[in-house]
């Protein structure tokens, strides 16, 4: 027979900073338990009882808030007690359970074509054997990251594939990531078509700014009138990326190191340069349409015709942003061809796992968390 | 006519380091030592004021250049010289074959330039012969006249004299005596282990309990490596005269003691395997039982933790009744009990236990944290906080004393506040260990330079984590004086106070970091009106070295950060204002 822990993960596989709950129940269990400290005048002469009594009590007044209504109210009740005279035959008094929800996941990562998913699975450290999966198919791998904004506890990110491209088809797998999971935050991942010029293959542009071109009505026939649809990111800061810069972390560094841990025919040639791909983050959108762009002139066409901000293309950004709903999102696409007839297959993969890389760079340098820097 | 006088100079090169660090008294008083013994009654005191330091972009470049650090603190001049390069603390995988190469170069150059120089290089170990560090060193044998020396030495006594007389028998193990005397006194182990606090709980000896403390082996593992072979060594290889052994370990759960004893096993040419909680015998992998037929070798066991004697004993039985050769000792890296450490010390087949200490458990029905309704912690994963229970227990456990630190302006102190150099005292490697968890959570791995008050009670916190660190994080500590006088003089007092302070330590180092850039992070044990925390901020915004983050052991402030500074504190009380 041998001894063993009974350590029991509430979400198996990470740690978690202590809750609200289990703070408040301990400060109020300790004014009830140590009050010969504060309570008896031989013990504490000087006043430090009432210091500590006084401390105990702010600690407890600065964490109540987080609490759920219902089970704030039982405890503020047991702090006023703790001022009544004791009882000195009541046993060691038991603390009422809360009943908490949990939140699975800070983070969903949504990849469409399968290229895309390798090269997250890739960058992650995701063992593809691994996953838990819906009843239709739907595979979703799971992994922490450290959070320089929120030390105390590591991101939970969940990754999955929408198996198909299109607005319509990426809604489905993102609610089923959305239900099972309730991610705080979630990011599309993938490959886009760039404006040539504007950048180059490799690039990253990371966006809040959705431009779906699409709609439109034939007024008369053979005159369309165009009236695209617009979505923007609702917080002004991006959740950190108005101030996140690539160059300042050691994104570089990691992407030198992918590269070379590449078999030779994937590497890129040329290799990126030293430092790193370009990460385009400010004026940057994304046109999104349900066309495969290999005409040369679309691209650039829409750029003159609506925004000049745009940088990139892709086919399923609108489509993502409305199945998020009220989450955050933010999109990462990496560039692997310039929406013409030159296409370079070879950057399918290779441009995902760049795009991969600055937003787990993002992620640990970057991305504010909800309630970051409280305890 | 007299003697002329050797000028003995020592320099101490320290890799991966930021900034200069001073030269402790003990390593002065080794270069002392080594200057009499070679340069005789002639010898000068030695020159040594700090570190030579070699940065970690110096050291990842692909041909580290000494010149541009070592070069220019050469010794100069006419005269006998006696020239020491001390390696020797640095771990010595982050030498690597380039720099020692380089090192071995510039060095012998200085050496050659004049008959009367001689050059000690003291190094953690030898390096290999085919290592270009001889090439270059050798290369120089019989190129310059005279009577000049040229040694290397290793940690271990082991002595290479490539050029002049050989020093005297007693030389090397003197080095070697003097070498180990001037390293920390704490057990190299004890100093590594952290014993975390927590709400522990185990199973399996009848009722359900729980324990207060887990310790945590995970930074100690190139300690047990030396204090596992050591005892191999010495005492099992001289009881088993075919020296043909059968290393077995049992962990829990982590890896680390598996590794340890697979590398032993490894570089003895013998087999290992992992024992599984009823004393089989695994492969390596653990994946499959060994047939104890096929084992004609001494099974030696290594345990990580042993807590009762009857766990221990049920391992020996079931090893036995597989009929293997068991050796006549057994060796674990830890007893939990004192009582257990005796009788373990006692059995059949004597238990040696690299530490011995006492961890008690209680049953669930009288756990205070259980009545609470605290969840057991995990031992295999912490985070930086502290849990609410952890901190107050260790707070209300603690003499509670007059706050006297925080400058007084601000008129914002507690009267009374938890002592934290008996706190630290206490738990300092606890704490020690949460704040390397911070650091690595926050990106700083390595290489990170911590300024501080050069108080007590944070230093007892930072002289454990630079132990669990390897010593890697660099320590700048700025005098309580000078954030006094930085918190209470006006602008002109200040500035002459700083004209005046121009060649303190922490002037110097402040000035190098400034040149250098690097990852640093404020500590401190707390903050209360924060106005030590931000004289020290503003103390480095003179010297143009701006900060990642400020960590405070705990926090008593309303505000989340420094002045828009980062701030991560272990534990939090947002008290500042309401209680006084």
């Amino acid at each position: 027979m041998t001894e063993r822990h009974d350590y029991v993960p509430s979400d198996p596989g990470r740690w978690s900073e202590e809750s609200a709950e289990d703070a408040c129940r301990t400060l109020v269990h300790l004014l009830h338990a140590r009050r010969e400290q504060w309570e008896s005048e031989d013990v504490t002469p000087d006043g430090t009882g009432d210091m500590k009594r006084s401390l105990l009590m702010a600690d407890y007044a600065s964490k109540a808030p987080r609490l759920p209504e219902e089970y704030k109210a039982l405890l503020d009740r047991m702090v006023v007690e703790g001022f009544l005279p004791a009882d000195p035959s009541a046993p060691l008094r038991r603390m009422p359970a809360p009943v908490a929800e949990k939140v699975r996941a800070d983070v969903g990562v949504v990849t469409v074509i399968r290229e895309e998913l390798d090269a997250a699975l890739a960058v992650f450290g995701l063992d593809g054997t691994v996953f838990e999966t819906s009843e239709d198919g739907q595979r979703f791998y799971v992994t922490e990251i450290a959070n320089g904004n929120q030390p105390a506890r590591r991101l939970t990110v969940v990754v999955t594939a929408a198996g198909q491209a299109g607005q319509v088809r990426v809604g489905r797998p993102v609610h089923a990531l959305v239900e099972r999971f309730a991610p705080q935050a979630v990011f599309l991942l993938g490959t886009a078509a760039g404006v040539r010029g504007k950048v180059e293959l490799g690039d990253v542009v990371v966006s809040d700014r959705v431009l779906y071109y699409e709609p439109g009505r034939y007024a008369e026939p053979d005159v369309w009138q165009p009236r695209p649809e617009t979505e923007h990111g609702r917080h002004p800061f991006g959740y950190g990326l108005f101030y996140y810069d690539p160059r300042r972390s050691d994104f570089p560094a990691r992407v030198a190191d992918f590269v070379s841990c590449l078999p030779a025919h994937l590497r890129p040639d040329p290799p990126p340069p030293a430092h790193g791909p370009e990460v385009h983050t400010a004026h940057a959108t994304i046109a999104t349409g349900e066309q495969v762009l290999r005409d040369g002139m679309s691209l650039p066409q829409l750029r003159e015709r609506h925004d000049e901000t745009i940088r990139a293309a892709d086919m399923e950004s609108y489509g993502f942003v409305k199945a998020v709903g009220d989450r955050r999102w933010l999109i990462f696409r990496g560039i692997s061809d310039f929406g013409d007839s030159h296409q370079f297959p070879e950057w399918k993969f290779l441009s995902s796992a760049f795009a991969a890389l600055c937003l787990q760079d993002f992620l640990r340098t970057g991305y504010e968390p909800p309630g970051m820097n409280r305890l | 006519m007299s003697e002329a006088t050797v000028t003995v100079t020592a320099r101490k090169i320290a890799v991966g380091r930021d900034i200069p660090e001073p030269i402790s008294a003990e390593r002065a008083e080794l270069y002392g030592w080594l200057g009499e013994r070679l340069a005789g009654p002639a010898a000068s005191e030695p020159s040594a004021e700090e570190t030579v330091y070699v940065t970690p972009e110096e050291l990842s470049s692909p041909a580290p250049d000494p010149r541009s650090y070592l070069r220019r603190y050469l010794p100069v001049g006419e005269g006998p010289q006696l020239l020491i390069v001390d390696l020797a603390e640095n771990p010595y995988h982050l030498l690597g074959e380039p720099l020692l190469f380089n090192v071995a170069r510039l060095t012998c150059g200085w050496h050659k330039d004049a008959a009367d120089r001689s050059l000690v290089v003291l190094l953690p170990r030898l390096p290999p012969d085919s290592s270009g560090f001889w090439l270059e060193l050798r290369s120089q044998d019989g190129t310059a006249p005279g009577t000049a020396r040229l040694i290397v030495l290793a940690n271990d006594g082991d002595c290479e004299v490539v050029r002049g007389e050989v020093p005297d028998s007693g030389f090397a193990t003197g080095y070697r005596d003097r070498q180990a005397r001037s390293e920390p006194e704490e057990s190299p182990l004890s100093a590594k282990v952290v014993r975390r606090l927590g709400h522990y709980g185990v199973s399996g000896h009848g009722a359900a309990r729980c324990r207060r403390y887990f310790f945590d082996v995970e930074n100690a593992v190139p300690e047990i490596g030396r204090l596992a072979d050591d005892w191999l060594t010495r005492v099992i290889e001289p009881r088993v005269p075919d020296r043909r052994l059968f290393l077995v370990s049992r962990d829990w759960q982590k890896t680390g003691l598996h590794e340890v004893v697979a590398g032993l096993a490894a570089a003895r040419g013998c087999r290992f395997g992992r024992l599984d909680p009823d004393g089989r015998i695994l492969d390596a992998t653990g994946a499959r039982q060994v047939d104890p037929a096929d084992i004609d070798e001494t099974v030696v066991p290594f345990f990580s933790v042993v807590d009762r004697t009857s766990t221990y004993d049920n391992v020996i039985r079931a090893l036995r009744a597989q009929g293997v050769d068991l050796a006549p000792r057994a060796w674990a890296v830890m007893i939990t009990s004192s009582q257990s450490g005796l009788t373990l010390a006692k059995s059949p087949v004597p238990l040696r236990g690299a530490m011995v200490c006492d961890r008690q458990s209680r049953p669930r029905e009288e756990c205070e944290q259980c009545a609470i309704g605290l969840p057991h912690t995990d031992p295999l994963r912490d985070g930086h906080t502290l849990r609410t229970y952890d901190a107050w227990d260790v707070f209300l456990a603690s003499a509670w004393r007059f706050e006297g630190i925080a400058p007084p302006p601000s008129g914002r102190r507690f009267l009374y506040a938890p002592d934290l150099k008996e706190v630290f005292e206490e738990h300092g490697g606890w704490v020690a260990g949460k704040v390397m968890t911070l650091l690595d959570a926050l990106g700083f791995p390595s290489g990170v330079v911590v300024i501080c008050p050069d108080e007590s009670p944070i230093r007892l916190v930072v002289d454990r984590l630079a132990a669990l660190m390897e010593d890697r994080p660099t320590v700048i500590r700025i005098p309580s004086e000078v954030l006094g006088y930085h918190t209470t003089l006006d602008d002109g007092e200040r500035s002459r106070h700083l004209r005046e302070t121009q060649k303190h330590l922490w002037r110097r180092q402040l000035r190098h970091l400034s040149s250098r850039g690097g990852k640093v992070v404020i500590l401190d044990g707390a903050r209360v009106s924060g106005s030590t925390a931000r004289t020290m901020r503003t103390i480095l915004q003179l010297h143009h070295v701006e900060p990642r983050a400020f960590i405070p052991i705990v926090d008593f402030s309303e505000e989340s950060d420094l002045e828009g500074l980062p701030v991560h504190p272990l534990y939090r009380i947002r008290a500042a204002r309401s209680v006084r």
